[in-house]
């Protein structure tokens, strides 16, 4: 009698590593949908405007970036702000050197430099301006897209803090 | 006779059979909600700049392209012409556009069916494409790195 008491409420190895399993699933789930989220609170978060500017892009490409655009990181798909201005000018280049000895530059035909500024929302870090993980400073290379255009040589020229 | 039990690993089938209802169905829900049709046609133009004259054995009308792994879509229109390069003129004071007669630039478009979300056109529902973008595309035995001009809904 005893002993069909203890089988029914048996409880073996196999149990043990199933639970273990379903643990393991609850902990990633709730790492993935609760802390894994950027936390930072909304109070810490300052808007900023910050410059890309974009070399050696061909003229037909010129019109796909406009300002109203979404703007995704590249690397992590990452929703980075809003195009708020694009400036094109002609792409200058190194092609000589003048009679004084300087550099002389010209334009080279068929190429165009995109300016573009983006507004986000950032967090402030002693790295740089964070924004949903992705961390922004001047210098760096930026690899951007927004739903009609894609430009992975950008380079962050200034990050203003504004109203 | 013996008794049925209800034990821990019936507990687990019918975790697993929950979860992949509500996976199954919140898809559904997803699809419908957001009206993502993953069959609507877009046309890809893109360029070829300074290529060799394999282009004219490469390409045909109709060709069918692969991009990594994925069925990109077929050739539907294409031109080519004399490569046209970026030179320093022979006084090397200013860049000039000159007509190089032993290369070619090709244009064309690929006719290619996915999705366009508000992120852009996306091949099989998720590959983003977009202008600006450099693809390596193959037909058969032809591999040739294009670079996207602009995707657009098909008229």
């Amino acid at each position: 009698m005893d002993e069909k008491k203890r089988k029914h409420f048996s409880f073996n190895i196999i149990d043990l590593v199933l639970i273990i399993i379903l643990v393991l699933i609850l902990a990633v789930l709730a790492y993935v949908f609760f802390l894994g989220k950027n936390n930072t609170k909304s109070a810490d978060l300052i808007n900023i405007e910050y410059t890309v500017q974009m070399d050696w892009i061909y003229d037909e490409l010129t019109t796909e970036i406009s300002e109203g655009d979404e703007v995704t990181e590249t690397t992590n798909i990452k929703k980075i702000g809003t195009v708020s201005s694009v400036t094109v000018k002609p792409f200058l280049t190194q092609c000589g050197i003048n009679e004084d000895g300087s550099i002389k530059y010209g334009e080279y035909p068929g190429c165009s430099n995109i300016t573009v500024k983006i507004r986000t929302k950032a967090e402030k870090t002693p790295d740089g301006y964070k924004v949903d993980g992705y961390t922004f400073t001047i210098g760096s290379n930026v690899c951007i897209r927004t739903p009609g255009f894609l430009c992975s040589g950008g380079y962050c020229t200034d990050i203003t803090e504004v109203d | 006779m013996k008794k049925s039990r209800f034990n821990v690993i019936d507990f687990f089938i019918i975790i697993a059979a929950v979860v992949v209802i509500v996976g199954i169905l919140s898809r559904i829900y997803i699809d419908q909600t957001t009206g993502i049709a993953y069959n609507e046609t877009a046309d890809i133009c893109f360029v070829i700049k300074s290529t060799t004259n394999s282009c004219e054995n490469g390409l045909n009308k109709g060709d069918k392209f692969t991009w990594n792994g994925s069925e990109l879509g077929s050739l539907k229109t294409f031109s080519i012409t004399e490569a046209k390069t970026v030179m320093l003129d022979n006084d090397k004071k200013a860049y000039v556009t000159v007509t190089d007669k032993e290369r070619k630039d090709v244009k064309g478009i690929i006719s290619s069916q996915g999705a366009f979300t508000d992120d852009g056109f996306m091949l099989e529902g998720s590959k983003y494409i977009g202008a600006g973008m450099h693809m390596l595309i193959q037909s058969g035995v032809y591999k040739v790195d294009v670079l996207v001009l602009s995707v657009d809904k098909a008229s």
